[in-house]
């Protein structure tokens, strides 16, 4: 809400000044961006991803960015976010507006250098998770992305080093702080949980190769102080990305987050293909697992679940001037959904899994960012 | 495991009919450069790097000033098919990739052939390209390779 005050204004200009905000190029020193992702869903069974069994409408991020080129190796740039996640639990960890960056760049020969709050490089999608136009799906894989992990307060490195015969490697390297939200499965149903991570130190490298496929790795460990979590945590991502078929895109990711604790360890994977059928028309699946384990109370044992199976199908068709639309269905299995579903029962003190429920969702929407 | 094998068929019978459905571009494409610029050809590659600013410099070694064309131009569908290899919805994409994920900013955009010529001639850096049949004069042609 505090950030109102600064959106209104911002707003304005942006209003008043089409002819000189609008993508200029290198002779403006003032560009103004935005992008729009809003959606209609409906969820069958259970409610799940903030989508309720009736319909929603309220489902929507939208971005402005303002960049300031102060010479040619200098800029600002400014990023405003509004989310809205219909029905979903996290919204009430979400700000209405937020202030998603904010950061000064030096570019040179030797690379970039970002200081202030800039996007975590981490992962395919992790720095454009909000941008519809240039995501197969509404969002990136849940299960690989969550909520939080979008950012860092503090400062990121970035060079690309060619290796020659095409190839090249893309390092970059973080430090500083971040945020992290998660909706947490526990015995005794979904948990909201919204801290910072401290002493966040991070790297992700890609290989890039000549035939359009580029082979990622990611690496952070941040130190959390709450309430619910005290201790380091690490985090493991292994990405791989290929369009080396015309027209097409395929995509796999594995996550491991791990730490706070001996016993936890979760695993996620991700893997998704994308056909450009037209020039307007693109045809994408998904499939997307995470393996979480669920912490019990002594005497009872920690046991494995498979939290999350979403399986995805979906159309998107672009309808020129930079906006498109997109029809997908989720079917999900498991125990993540906004409504309490059993996961453990007892028996004799032995945890008992309770089979996994089953959901689905329908989710249309409109993207454009220029 | 039925969800898993539908989801591999729907990708191979998809992959299989795309092909026949993209349309060609026909348009010719002319790439030139400042007169006082070394270069007289460059690889597609090369010039894809210089486009798509994944490099920024030529070749021989100097600074590149890369200049496009109206976004829903024929000119431009036809340089990113033939020349950068893609379609042009697709280097929009990167583009709209690169901005929203804090990263470069797209080429300048010039409105006609004749306004890539006048810039790419007092531009000593500047790389850009015309139609088959536009004037090239006080620029230089580079061949594609």
């Amino acid at each position: 809400m505090r950030y109102h005050s600064l959106l209104i204004p911002l707003l304005a200009t942006a209003l008043v000044l089409p002819t000189t905000a609008h993508a200029q190029g290198p002779e403006s020193s003032f560009e103004f961006h935005a992008a729009l992702n809003t959606g209609i869903g409906r969820a069958k069974d259970l409610p799940v991803v903030g989508i309720p069994t009736y319909a929603t409408y309220d489902y929507r991020n939208a971005m402005l960015q303002f960049r300031y080129k102060l010479n040619d190796h200098d800029q600002f740039v400014m990023q405003l976010l509004n989310r809205r996640l219909g029905t979903s639990p996290l919204q009430a960890a979400i700000p209405e507006v937020a202030m998603q960056w904010a950061f000064w760049q030096r570019r040179g020969s030797w690379g970039s250098f970002k200081v202030g709050r800039a996007p975590m490089p981490r992962g395919i999608f992790n720095e454009i998770r909000f941008v519809g136009t240039v995501l197969p799906f509404f969002r990136p894989s849940f299960e690989i992305y969550g909520e939080g992990r979008e950012t860092v307060d503090g400062a990121v490195f970035t060079r690309r080093q060619p290796l020659g015969n095409g190839f090249s490697f893309d390092f970059n390297a973080f430090g500083g702080s971040n945020e992290v939200r998660t909706q947490v499965i526990t015995a005794n149903g979904n948990s909201i949980r919204a801290f910072r991570g401290n002493n966040l130190k991070g790297v992700q490298g890609w290989l890039n190769m000549p035939f359009e496929t580029r082979i990622g790795g990611f690496y952070a460990d941040y130190h959390i102080n709450s309430d619910t979590a005290r201790g380091t945590r690490g985090e493991i991502l292994y990405s791989i990305e290929s369009k080396a078929i015309p027209r097409t895109a395929i995509r796999g990711e594995a996550l491991r987050i791990y730490g706070i604790g001996p016993s936890q360890d979760r695993k996620s994977y991700s893997t998704e293909g994308v056909v450009t059928v037209t020039e307007k028309i693109d045809l994408s699946t998904q499939y997307s697992y995470t393996d979480n384990r669920i912490f019990q109370r002594a005497p009872l044992k920690n046991v494995n679940v498979a939290a999350t199976k979403d399986f995805a199908l979906g159309g998107t068709y672009r309808i020129g001037g930079g906006a498109l639309v997109r029809l997908e269905h989720h079917s999900v299995k498991g125990y993540a959904f906004d409504k309490f579903v059993p996961l453990l029962s007892n028996v004799n003190g032995e945890p008992v899994i309770a089979p996994p429920s089953k959901g689905s969702y329908w989710l249309g929407s409109f993207a454009i960012s220029f | 495991m039925r969800k898993f094998i539908a989801f591999v068929a729907l990708g191979v019978a998809v992959m299989a009919v795309a092909p026949a459905t993209v349309r060609a571009q026909d348009a010719d494409v002319k790439v030139i450069v400042n007169s006082a610029n070394a270069v007289s050809e460059m690889a597609a590659g090369d010039i894809t790097g210089l486009f798509l600013k994944r490099t920024a410099k030529f070749p021989g070694g100097g600074a590149a000033t890369p200049v496009d064309q109206a976004k829903n131009s024929a000119i431009r569908g036809a340089f990113s098919k033939k020349v950068l290899g893609r379609p042009a919805s697709a280097v929009d994409a990167y583009w709209q990739q690169q901005i929203f994920a804090g990263g470069e900013l797209p080429p300048a955009v010039k409105a006609s052939d004749d306004d890539v010529v006048a810039f790419v001639k007092a531009t000593p850096g500047a790389i850009g390209y015309v139609s088959g049949g536009a004037s090239t004069a006080g620029v230089k042609v580079v061949t594609v390779k």
